[in-house]
């Protein structure tokens, strides 16, 4: 072992979303701690579209956040609009979304992670791995230097053998206008590695002072929207001194343009032969599968508050460049375009998720952490939190303290990393809330109160954010026994009542048996009531304390029945499965069942049952084998 | 192609029996047959070294060199070389018996004493008493069944009729599974159309209205509740139908009773009040098994174990799903006793009812201003077969009963599904409400858990115990 660097306890490869929330949370918790990436002008670099958030996802950045993570205070700070999805549903289905500005995220990243003690930072390209006796124990860059460490984190995003395909023509390439990194891959398979290729693609950027905005619907962002971090403190930009978004549409002239590079398309020349996100499919594979409908929505984003550049979101494309160009000025508003930089689809190395264990550490490899597009995943956010997770668990192994894991009924962290390990994935993984089963307990609003103490209790989330979430759940306990105790009066609630089409009192009731009401809102019963309101307003002036208690009351009872399934589930999910079991012992196990089991390997009968192609009657026979 | 698939199937499950390698427990050994009943019982002994165990007790070849399905005659010994009895063994290798494992069927002359002894002999040798369902148990983890086929093992075994063991028999297909499948395919399809608004609430996608998902709702609903509605008549099929016999004292119960069943099961006498209990006997027809209970009277009487007789008769009353009123058409009606006729018809409620004129042979000619169903002398065996057949069709009457239909005979399987139906209900309910999709998936998922607690594609610990505490002792 000989090398001109010190040793570190951790090494993150890559600085994308992954890679900056893993070597952020690693040095948090005190482990000595290397970041290598190969631009470090580029870290937490937004290569798809300028916007954090979204359904499911901004339940994910919210998890971090409350854990201790960064991408939701960066996201606050770089944001140039704000808004909450899916108002109109219930409270589970809230989720926060950004656009941000994609060079001051960047930059805010870095500034971030720069604070942090025990964080080094390296401009080089890892090429190998050393390990020793299954261990990996350091890296090689590109310049021939050794960096010793005790566990890597992988976070290689689109980089290993990366390929970038525009029309015909393709080149090798991590990023557009950066090089793939080559030689990690192949270090990886030589030390048994089942590795795999997907694809993703990005749509065409252009000049915002070429758009002609009258014939597309303008988007603006909210008033009074919710920061993603349980610190920022104050309110967000007022929707007025935010940046807009533009809807526009294509047609079928288009579309007509677009079939003219099909021939040449790798997607459907057999160029391109690895899968795509269905749910993000590319415009010609829109058209193609969806011969009968007649446009396609497009959204028209800002990339930052000091750039014309914009972001055509719904047009991911790799055709001919002179296709995309054609088609781009034949759309409504789009007429005298001027396109920066062409879509373009990139294939990529990965490695097929059931190699990794709860942690993130590969089953293969001691020591070794794998988090984001190299487990098959898609997003920022989804990347984020594997980042945080790994590096947690990187820093946590050196330490020789526990895994950190989180449970399905816990977090869309733990649903993510349960889906990834159990289910594997054909197709970049995206989060759904639908993928989340206890999702109604899995809200934004409360991410803080599942996990703040959590992220404390292992070093992550700083003194302040734990007083500050105490202070909070001090605040909601108060505002809540005052619904359950105190009374309402038919006097002061009756004219609200009526006039918002519900029954008036009989008599005098605890005012949660108003609120409960799906007409009613606290804010309603505070407006009426002076005496309430004026209590509510001494226990507290913190209005997500006052939100949370509404929802607790309001859905209560969907709250307490999901509750309950929670646990009888945590039954099977504290169930372990010994380490060394042999599966080959279990005669009744199905012939795939004993396959799937084999190769996962899973730890307890809760996360059996979920391995697909291991079946009830497996699970029943596994479950009948431990117990004798 | 079909035949080639076929093949191919087959030959995979041959080659995973070739394959396996048959866990061996320790052997275990219980009464496989009735206690008490039949002339012969069977004493099974499964596990590891079975044969040797058996083996070493027994006067005869010896066992150990036999092949597998081969039948021995010989003597078993107890522990101080004394004859306990005559016996037959036969042999099954591992893994051709019906726990997969090494296994020896003993034959011995049945009645308690003899059988316990041979049973005792056996534990002797450091076998262990099985417990419930343990063979069933052992058959389940050696691959030889699975979650559904091993419920409906445990029905085979309480079958009574031929219509039981049909039902069963279905389920062994999976019939009901494929009937399940298709409710949570409908329900998936239902969530699937409410989290297509949730989860991509931006794409320029249609979503499905409320009608279409109402409309799909209901239909389930529907589905769920004929597929329930059978189980009345599926437990009727499995348990029997449990058929009350009341009438006056002396109106001629007993007497109906043993001319159905064919033996003096009850002690027939003239004096009134002679059946103080109430007396079961099992009477097969047509494929249906009932369940006759004849009751003591039902007068007012001071004697008090009679009395009892009269409580426990009330009792049966109200579990009855047939009831049969007898009056001796000897006696004439007096105006109580037409109250008394009214008020069980009443009380009997949608349980079918009939009234029935026995002694027909001594009818006095009179005008009875009631309607009978049917008079009859069971005595001179006047009318019987008539009686039967009227029997099978009034217990039948609005129990969708169809020899071919699937029946649904288990108790879980019908709280299942009607919890799931009440879970429809709930998500039919909020979409009355305008809840959000969101909440309304929460009740499609806690209907999909409970189907699938079925098809055991949720199993959990309790339903696997239940299953196999089911099991009698030996199978």
């Amino acid at each position: 072992m000989s090398s001109i660097y010190p040793s570190y306890d951790v090494i993150v490869v890559g600085a994308g979303h992954a890679g900056s929330e893993a070597a952020g949370a690693a040095a948090q918790l005190g482990a000595k701690t290397l970041l290598i990436t190969m631009n470090l002008e580029a870290i937490a670099k937004m290569s798809c579209n300028p916007a954090m958030g979204g359904v499911a996802k901004g339940q994910l950045v919210r998890e971090i956040d409350a854990l201790g993570g960064l991408s939701g205070i960066v996201s606050d700070e770089s944001g140039v609009q704000f808004r909450m999805l899916n108002r109109s549903k219930g409270p589970a289905m809230w989720s926060p979304r950004c656009q941000s500005d994609r060079m001051l995220y960047a930059q805010k990243m870095r500034e971030h992670l720069e604070e942090k003690e025990n964080l080094s930072f390296r401009q080089d390209n890892v090429v190998d791995l050393i390990s020793e006796d299954g261990r990996v124990i350091g890296v090689i860059t590109q310049t021939g230097q050794k960096f010793y460490s005790k566990s890597v984190v992988l976070t290689s995003g689109t980089f290993l053998n990366g390929l970038i395909h525009i029309g015909e023509n393709q080149y090798g390439g991590g990023r557009s206008g950066e090089r793939a990194s080559v030689g990690i891959s192949a270090a990886l398979e030589k030390l048994g590695f089942e590795i795999g290729r997907l694809k993703t693609g990005t749509p065409p950027r252009v000049d915002g002072r070429s758009v002609d905005y009258s014939k597309l619907e303008i988007q603006y962002g909210d008033d009074d929207a919710t920061p993603f971090s349980f610190m920022t403190e104050g309110e967000l930009l007022s929707s007025k001194d935010q940046m807009t978004c533009w809807i526009g549409y294509t047609n079928e002239s288009v579309h007509e343009v677009l079939k003219t590079g099909f021939d040449r398309s790798p997607m459907f020349n057999g160029r391109i032969k690895s899968i795509g996100p269905r749910y993000c499919p590319s415009i010609e594979d829109k058209i193609n599968r969806f011969a009968d409908k007649d446009r396609h929505q497009l959204f028209l984003e800002p990339e930052g508050w000091n750039t014309y550049e914009m972001y055509l979101n719904g047009f991911s494309t790799s055709l001919p460049e002179e296709t995309q160009y054609e088609a781009l000025k034949t759309i409504p508003g789009f007429e005298n375009v001027v396109m920066i930089r062409p879509g373009y689809a990139i294939e990529y190395d990965y490695f097929p998720p059931h190699q990794i264990k709860r942690s993130l550490e590969t089953k293969l490899v001691e020591g070794l952490f794998f988090a984001g597009q190299i487990n098959g995943t898609t997003g920022y956010e989804e990347a984020a939190c594997q980042g945080l997770m790994a590096g947690i668990n990187a820093a946590l192994k050196v330490q020789n303290k526990e895994p950190f894991i989180l449970q399905r009924s816990e977090a869309y962290i733990g649903v993510l990393i349960d889906d990834l390990i159990n289910k594997g994935t054909e197709e970049p993984y995206r989060m759904f809330t639908s993928r989340a089963e206890h999702r109604i307990l899995l809200r934004q609003d409360n991410a803080d109160l599942r996990l703040t103490e959590l992220g404390h209790r292992i070093g992550l989330a700083s003194d302040e954010r734990m007083n500050r979430y105490l202070k909070k759940k001090e605040a909601i306990d108060k505002v809540h026994n005052l619904f359950m105790n105190t009374t309402v009066r038919p006097e002061q609630m009756d004219e609200m009542l009526i006039k918002k089409g519900t029954s008036p009192l009989s008599q005098p009731v605890k005012a949660h048996t108003v609120l409960s009401r799906p007409e009613i809102s606290i804010s309603d019963m505070l407006e009426h009531d002076s005496e309430l309101s004026l209590a509510v307003t001494e226990a507290t002036s913190d209005k997500y304390a006052i939100e949370e208690v509404e929802i607790q009351i309001k859905y209560s009872g969907y709250i307490q029945k999901e509750f309950e399934m929670v646990e009888e589930l945590s039954r099977k999910e504290s169930a372990a499965i010994p380490e060394k079991i042999d599966y080959s012992k279990i005669k009744s196990l199905s012939t795939e069942g004993f396959q799937k089991l084999s190769k996962i390997r899973p730890e307890t009968i809760g996360q059996a049952s979920r391995i697909s192609g291991v079946s009830a009657s497996d699970v029943a026979v596994l479950m009948v084998y431990l117990k004798n | 192609m079909v035949h080639g698939n076929h093949f191919i199937l087959n030959l995979k499950n041959w080659i995973k029996i070739m394959d396996q390698e048959i866990i061996q427990h320790p052997p275990i050994a219980a009464i496989a047959t009735p206690v008490g009943e039949g002339g012969i019982a069977v004493i099974r002994v499964s596990g590891k070294e079975a044969i040797s165990k058996v083996n070493q007790s027994f006067k005869g070849k010896d066992l150990t060199k036999q092949e597998s399905h081969t039948v021995h005659f010989g003597k078993i010994l107890d522990k101080n070389g004394l004859p306990v009895d005559e016996v037959l063994v036969t042999l099954f290798k591992s893994p051709r018996s019906y726990t997969g494992e090494e296994t020896v069927e003993i034959s011995c002359h049945g009645g308690v004493l003899v059988t316990q002894k041979v049973l005792e002999t056996i534990l002797s040798l450091g076998v262990k008493p099985a417990v419930a369902g343990e063979f069933t148990q052992r058959a389940f983890l050696n691959g030889k069944l699975d979650l559904d086929q091993a419920e409906a093992v445990a029905d085979l075994i309480h079958a009574k009729s031929i219509k039981a063991v049909d039902a069963a028999h279905q389920q062994l297909e999976g019939r009901l599974g494929e009937h399940i499948k298709k409710f949570r395919q409908q329900i998936i399809d239902a969530t699937a159309m409410i989290e297509l608004e949730l989860d991509f609430i931006e794409e320029d996608v249609e979503f499905a209205n409320k009608e279409q998902l109402q409309k799909l709702l209901e239909d389930l609903e529907t589905e769920i509740t004929s597929l329930l509605v059978t189980y009345e008549t599926g437990r009727l099929v499995k348990d029997g139908i449990k058929t009350v016999l009341i009438g006056r004292p002396n109106a001629g119960k007993s007497t109906l009773l043993n001319t159905l069943v064919g033996t003096d099961r009850a002690i027939v006498t003239e004096i009134a009040g002679t059946t103080r209990d109430t007396i079961d006997a099992d009477w097969s027809y047509d494929g249906l098994l009932f369940k006759l209970i004849d009751t003591a009277g039902l007068r007012d009487t001071e004697d008090i174990v009679e009395a009892e007789g009269v409580k426990r008769s009330q009792k049966a009353f109200e579990l009855a799903d047939l009831v049969i009123y007898l009056k001796d058409l000897s006696h004439p009606f007096n105006d109580e006793e037409r109250t008394e006729i009214a008020d069980f018809q009443k009380r009997a409620g949608s349980t079918p009812f009939i009234l029935i004129g026995t002694k027909s042979d001594v009818e006095r000619d009179q005008e009875w201003r009631t309607e009978f169903d049917l008079k009859i002398s069971a005595k001179e065996g006047e009318r019987v077969d008539v009686l039967k057949k009227l029997l099978k069709d009034r217990a039948l009457e609005n129990k969708h009963y169809d020899a071919s239909s699937l029946l649904v005979t288990s108790t879980r399987h019908r709280d299942a599904l009607q919890k799931s139906k009440e879970h429809v209900q709930a998500a039919l309910n909020g979409l009355a409400m305008n809840m959000t999709g969101d909440f309304l998936s929460i009740d499609l998922r806690a209907a999909l858990n409970e189907l699938g607690s079925i098809t055991g594609e949720i199993t959990n610990e309790h339903i696997l115990d239940s299953i196999f505490s089911r099991f009698c002792i030996g199978k």
